[in-house]
């Protein structure tokens, strides 16, 4: 890695904390002394559960010892995250990134995306967006398996035409929010690399954090689908789908496949 | 329309389902002419690909006639005699610009599950489970082909539709298998598997300049075929000792180039083929890997093994140490065969391959529950069932 490379979203820990202790001493005294305990009553139990209570206190007394729990390393804020609520004055943050090559010059992509009112056509939750003026617009999304929908506004923080994008919501959102979006050209002219991330405040502490790292596995699965849809609209000018019948819309998503704007 | 459903492992039936339409403007709606049965079908019909739901209509393998046109399609009009290439392209991806277009980004909507199981979304494929894109299958009346111009070619007069049929599938996958095995003048071939796509890979080896193909099957009738139709050398795994044979042909070197036309549910004698197909039924790993393991032994060093047999998840006890201190290649892929359908056409129409071989049971499409279980059984020297709408 060269030194002037920018941090990967993908960096789990910053590098300097990997190895050091991430449990505050009050923790490893507790598990110190739960391991203690546990080591004394499988002893004395015996059997195969004596065996395994005899295990899980060493594993315990191990954790006390060394400072390191890599269970809660890895429910930790990865380094993105922590530097970007700390750059924004949030508690926690949840980041998601997600990155596609489109085969498409940098101008056309840009331009699609610098309209957000085309994000309907292949965003699954996000119902319809509102463009106010250039700067600002009103998102409207579904919440999934509840019948309810969200509503906020964003303004644009940053405009680099082709290259990068990014906006952030008014105070009026339910949770703050922000994304960026950058554009670069793909080797050899072959289209587009974009890299989209999207970002929000957890509140709730270490099990907020935790919750939120959880509903995301679900949530960058559909955000790797969006793209996926918005490369197929812009690649091939329609949207893949394996379904026989015009109606009903696709089941899972509502979205038409013909790929036109609803 | 009438087709072929799949309702649950070794069920299926024929049942009464509403006509595709148009969905999207670059499709086109074929009326099926000819629809055959697969290999690769097995490991649907088997249950041993998941995300298969009652109701999903089998066959990847299909002559038709056009009878409906998306407003982008210009190339074909109603009445035109196609093929459609199984594996789905979408034309405009960096990999199909390519022309691999078995590699297609675009083409398989549901991308999450392909994503998990292989890191990235594979291509769609017609009748195929969901994980490839959840396309309804050619063994019914009607068929909706996305990305027509990219998929469909057309049969040239002086071609038959029993041998057309074959170009849509088990022709291409050959040639592929072939084609990716660099076979040089004067190369020995072995090939695993002599059904469909194993008789196809022999007749393109010998036409990319192999000297002599060597044919591996256990089935006396498919080796006469693999003799007769395609000019095979042949060894029965069931009788004969391949490795020791092998060598016995080619001076000890070993072949050049092996090409395994075989997959994931391969069968095998004594304690390998027992100890894998327990540990298959147990679900502990998902191929049964003879063939495979065999090709990859027997293979001469600084060979080239081609894999065209459909496998699907994880193999127990794959053999990495003989591929490096062999340096072998490894070769594989489902294929591309619109890289290939023209050149195949010109073969055919020039005498230097004739598929209809193949076509040992041609069927109407009420039979194909029956045609599956012939094909499945190998009974009646089954090759490929057929079934026409």
């Amino acid at each position: 890695m060269t030194p002037s490379q920018p941090p990967l979203l993908a960096t789990r820990n910053a590098q300097d904390r990997a190895g050091e202790p991430n449990l505050h001493s009050v923790e490893r005294l507790v598990s110190g002394f739960l391991g203690g305990w546990l080591v004394a009553r499988g002893l004395r139990k015996g059997g195969v559960f004596g065996l395994l209570e005899l295990a899980a206190g060493g594993m315990a007394i191990a954790r006390g010892g060394s400072g390191q729990c890599n269970a809660k390393r890895a429910l930790s804020p990865t380094a993105y995250e922590s530097q970007l609520a700390e750059e924004q004055s949030w508690g926690r943050a949840r980041a998601l990134s997600k990155s596609i090559t489109v085969n498409r010059p940098r101008d056309e992509i840009y331009r699609y995306w610098r309209d957000f009112s085309n994000m309907p056509t292949f965003m699954e939750f996000i119902e319809r967006v509102e463009t106010r003026d250039d700067h600002h617009a009103h998102w409207v999304a579904r919440v999934p398996m509840m019948n309810t929908s969200i509503e906020w506004d964003t303004y644009v923080t940053e405009d680099i035409p082709g290259e990068r994008l990014a906006w952030m919501s008014e105070p009026n959102a339910p949770v703050r929010n922000l994304g960026w979006v950058t554009f670069r050209d793909a080797p050899n002219g072959s289209g587009t690399e974009i890299q989209a991330v999207v970002a929000h405040e957890v509140p709730g502490g270490q099990l907020g954090y935790a919750l939120a790292r959880g509903v995301s596995k679900f949530s960058g699965f559909k955000a790797e689908q969006d793209l996926r849809r918005f490369k197929q609209l812009m690649e091939t000018g329609e949207i893949s789908t394996g379904q026989m019948n015009r109606e009903p819309l696709d089941k899972h998503t509502g979205i038409a496949a013909t790929g036109e704007a609803r | 329309m009438r087709a072929l459903t799949w309702q649950g492992p070794n069920m299926l039936q024929v049942d009464t389902v509403p006509d595709p339409e148009i969905v999207n403007p670059k499709d086109v709606i074929l009326k099926v002419i000819m629809s055959s049965v697969c290999g690769s079908d097995l490991h649907l019909v088997d249950g041993y690909v998941p995300t298969m739901h009652p109701g999903d209509i089998l066959g990847h393998e299909f002559l038709g006639e056009v009878v409906e046109t998306g407003s982008a399609v210009t190339r074909f009009s109603k009445g035109d005699r196609v093929i459609a290439i199984s594996i789905i392209g979408c034309g405009e991806c960096s990999h199909c610009k390519a022309k691999d277009f078995n590699c297609c980004d675009n083409s398989n909507p549901n991308s999450p599950e392909t994503e998990i199981a292989y890191g990235y979304t594979c291509s769609g494929i017609f009748g195929y489970s969901h994980a490839f894109g959840g396309y309804a299958g050619s063994h019914a009346t009607y068929i909706r082909v996305p990305y027509a111009e990219v998929n469909l070619f057309k049969v040239p007069e002086g071609v038959s539709d029993e041998q057309a049929v074959f170009v849509s599938d088990a022709v291409p996958t050959g040639y592929f298998g072939a084609d990716q095995a660099d076979i040089q003048r004067g190369d020995t071939v072995a090939v695993w598997g002599c059904g469909g796509v194993g008789q196809m890979a022999i007749r393109s080896a010998y036409l990319m300049g192999a000297e002599r193909v060597i044919a591996i099957d256990r089935f006396p009738d498919r080796l006469a075929l693999a003799a007769e139709k395609a000019g095979a050398i042949t060894i029965n795994y069931e009788t004969t000792d391949v490795h020791e044979a092998l060598l016995e042909l080619t001076g000890g070197r070993g072949p050049d180039r092996c090409i395994d036309a075989v997959g994931m549910e391969a069968h095998g004698t004594g304690i390998e083929h027992a100890y894998d197909k327990v540990k298959q039924q147990l679900r502990l790993h998902t191929e049964r890997g003879v063939a495979l393991r065999q090709a990859i032994h027997s293979c001469r060093k600084a060979g080239t093994v081609s894999v065209l047999g459909v496998y699907g998840g994880l193999m127990d006890k794959f053999p990495m140490g003989a591929i490096v201190n062999k340096a072998l290649t490894l070769r594989s892929g489902q294929q591309p065969g619109q890289r290939y359908a023209e050149r195949i056409f010109q073969h055919i129409l020039d005498g230097e391959m004739d598929p209809s071989y193949l076509l040992t049971h041609p069927m109407d499409l009420e039979q194909s529950p029956e045609g599956y279980k012939l094909f499945k059984h190998k009974t009646e020297q089954c090759m490929r069932a057929v079934f026409k709408p």
